[in-house]
């Protein structure tokens, strides 16, 4: 399992992080862990997906698109479902 | 370098080729970083009497990271491989500062002078953002310029500051709360962030969604609407590129031939005329006729890279192209390869990854390509001479099967041969915007210029080689051939006479080709393509062809006694179905035309597509493996379906 940072992973929100797969569009969540190889996980963060960003999912299904603060991100789902997020309360940004 | 020179940088979908183009106009060369096979864009920009040099740095979202692109920037900047520029413009999206400012954040590290160029004001205020601009200026410690590069509005702002820079007229403050130089990217990002609270009056608006981006997205990323879209587009493209560029193609080719018949006519016969004729101009027109489809396809790609369609394309081809190790990104080339596989290598500079890359580049040239067309008709023509309705289904069969090879051998070279698997897709997609006519004219200029600085030399070179291979030695006139001749001078009819010369020049042809260094590989490597049931004059016909899949039906004509046309008419037609071995048996039975179909959809028989890989690919050896990999599966499956077929009692 490889995080985003060389440092353990901290889970930042007290509910219990799911697939990015699972979670239902238009929802906001909170990124919590990308067990990712590396290269992946610098791509990711590099568009905007950095550690703790909060963004939202526009698109569920293949690709599933997420809007980080202005940037959409077309994600395939074999990358998505090895990402872990923590839903937000609606109305969280 | 140059002592005035700046380097553009950005994010990818910034408008940097844009505003690259606004800077240098027509005054750009494309080459290639050096040590890399990434494309490198140099231009001049007149500021009053001042030349300022601007390199094109590739387009990234961050200098960290292993990326060829990020290696690249970041060896600029330090000034390796002599590329040092005076100074740097940092082109940002002013519709999506967050992101852009990050790449920003890591540019202010380094030392070079910087010039933040604000680009897409308009559209950034269309959706309500108001920036403060002095505040962002003072935050980076550098001029900041907004600016629409596609209007032109700011550029002489930018001009300007770019010439002071680059003459180290203004000196440059570094941020005092920048992070240090190595800091992680959630660190540059929390900078952005308070540096975008600061500069947006009233505190940094949070990010809106798009009502209609996400409609359009839902139907072009749908794997059904999604698919029907992508079906439409490239069926546009791939007619375009084959039905428009037939005309210019059709004139390059009759100007050559113009040209030639000119050279004939004024200089004596001769090596020498032969040589410019045949070697020479036949040469270049093999060359310059692949230009409009060249110059076509970056055309209409630019088109639809501005639009942003192209990432939402990937998506859609990534479900079926990743089970078989190719990326999203491969269905431009794949598809272009149906025209030419020439263009369609140089189309994989869109595919970020290199073993993507590489993977597309192998085995793009198994898709059947027009020149292939003459073979498959003449093939299929001799396979089912009196079933017109097999022969069509044999056709379309071979392109079924280009296409199987191709993505069998991408799966096999993902298991064999290439590392690491293929890059999971995640892309930026990028806002919907109108394309820019004018940046596509000049990507099509540009690639165009670099097809025929780099591999058109080779591809001359190689036809130069291949017609004295098929011209030498010089046969002495067959005796028959000169009876003709004799008997035509006799004759007083004119008509009479010409028939009797076009017979005699054919026959002459015949001997020529027979006796000539390919003619005589031909006859000594027959027993290699013996198990496959080509006997030498077919063997000769498929070793000519390794110039151009086309030269095979010209070659076969020649040693009917035909003339060396690319479309011969029904009576050679007729002679070449009729065609004898030496023990007087048919050439071309069943079993050796379905051989040699599978042999001429399956073979690397194009010397200029291997010139394009080696080029692309920046190794030799992969240009070798593609030759004798296709090579080696075309071989063994002509040698099974011609054995199958004898064994069945069809022959």
């Amino acid at each position: 399992m490889i995080g985003f940072s060389a440092e353990p992973t901290v889970t930042l929100a007290p509910a219990t992080p799911i697939s990015l797969c699972d979670l239902a569009a238009g929802a906001v969540a909170r990124l919590h862990e990308a067990q990712l190889d590396p290269e992946s996980c610098h791509q990711l963060r590099s568009l905007g997906l950095t550690e703790a960003c909060t963004f939202r999912l526009c698109k569920t299904g293949e690709p599933c698109i997420v809007q980080v603060r202005s940037t959409r991100i077309g994600i395939s789902g074999s990358v998505a479902r090895h990402i872990f997020v923590v839903p937000l309360p609606a109305g969280a940004s | 370098m140059s002592a005035s020179s700046v380097a553009l940088l950005g994010n990818p979908n910034t408008g940097k080729t844009t505003l690259f183009n606004r800077l240098c106009g027509a005054r750009a060369k494309t080459s290639n970083f050096p040590g890399t096979t990434t494309a490198m864009r140099v231009g001049r920009s007149q500021v009053g009497s001042e030349s300022i040099e601007v390199i094109d740095l590739p387009g990234l979202y961050s200098l960290q990271g292993e990326s060829p692109e990020a290696t690249i920037v970041r060896g600029v900047l330090r000034g390796d491989a002599d590329l040092r520029p005076s100074a740097v413009i940092a082109l940002v999206d002013a519709s999506n500062l967050f992101r852009n400012l990050v790449l920003v954040g890591e540019l202010l590290t380094f030392d070079e002078p910087v010039v933040v160029a604000l680009n897409m004001v308009d559209i950034a205020e269309r959706t309500g953002l108001r920036l403060d601009v002095p505040t962002l200026s003072r935050r980076f410690g550098v001029p900041v310029v907004p600016m629409v590069a596609s209007k032109g509005i700011g550029l002489d702002d930018l001009r300007t500051i770019m010439a002071s820079l680059a003459t180290g007229a203004t000196a440059r403050v570094r941020p005092p709360d920048l992070p240090a130089s190595g800091a992680t990217l959630e660190q540059f990002t929390a900078w952005t962030d308070d540096v975008l609270n600061d500069a947006y009056p009233g505190g940094a608006p949070a990010a809106a969604s798009d009502a209609r981006t996400e409609r359009i997205d839902r139907v072009l990323t749908h794997p059904l609407s999604g698919t029907l879209v992508f079906l439409t587009v490239m069926g546009a493209l791939f007619w375009t590129l084959f039905e428009l560029a037939a005309i210019p193609m059709d004139l390059i080719e009759l100007t050559f031939g113009y040209l030639g018949a000119g050279v004939s006519s004024v200089m004596p016969a001769g090596a020498i005329r032969e040589l410019l004729i045949d070697g020479v101009i036949g040469g270049i027109a093999g060359t310059v006729v692949f230009l409009p489809q060249i110059c076509l396809l970056f055309f209409m790609i630019s088109l639809l890279e501005d639009t942003g369609y192209l990432a939402r394309a990937a998506f859609v081809n990534d479900r079926i192209f990743r089970r078989f190790g190719l990326p999203g990104q491969a269905f431009v080339p794949l598809l272009t390869a149906h025209a030419c596989a020439l263009p369609a290598i140089m189309s994989t500079r869109l595919i970020p990854d290199r073993r993507d890359r590489l993977a597309t580049i192998m085995v793009a040239p198994f898709m059947s390509c027009s020149a292939r067309l003459p073979v498959y008709i003449l093939l299929t023509g001799l396979l089912f001479a009196d079933r017109p309705e097999l022969a069509g289904l044999a056709f379309a069969g071979c392109y079924l099967l280009g296409s199987a090879a191709a993505f069998f051998s991408a799966w096999l070279f993902g298991k064999i041969a290439l590392k690491g698997t293929p890059r999971p897709m995640v892309l930026e997609l990028p806002t919907y915007k109108r394309p820019s006519w004018t940046n596509a004219v000049l990507t099509a200029r540009d690639q165009g210029q670099a097809f025929l600085q780099t591999t058109g030399t080779v591809i001359v070179a190689i036809c130069v080689v291949m017609w004295w291979l098929s011209a030498y030695p010089k046969v002495d006139a067959p005796v028959e051939a000169v009876e003709l001749r004799l008997a035509a001078e006799a004759r007083v009819a004119p008509a009479e006479a010409d028939d009797l010369l076009t017979r005699a020049d054919a026959i002459q042809a015949q001997a020529e080709q027979s006796g000539s260094f390919s003619g005589m590989m031909g006859r000594t490597i027959q027993p290699v393509f013996q198990p496959l049931g080509y006997d030498w004059q077919l063997t000769v016909g498929v070793l000519t062809s390794f110039l151009a899949r086309e030269v095979f039906v010209s070659t076969m004509s020649v040693i009917v006694g035909g003339g060396a046309e690319a479309e011969p008419d029904e009576g050679i037609r007729q002679r070449i179905r009729t065609m004898t071995r030496d023990d007087g048996s048919l050439v071309f039975t069943r079993a050796t035309a379905a051989s040699a179909l599978v042999f001429f959809v399956l073979a690397m028989q194009c010397l200029p597509t291997l010139a394009v890989t080696r080029k692309e690919t920046g190794k030799v050896k992969y240009a070798v493996v593609q030759l004798v990999y296709m090579s080696g599966l075309a071989y063994v499956t002509a040698l099974v379906v011609y054995q199958s077929l004898r064994a069945m009692g069809i022959s």
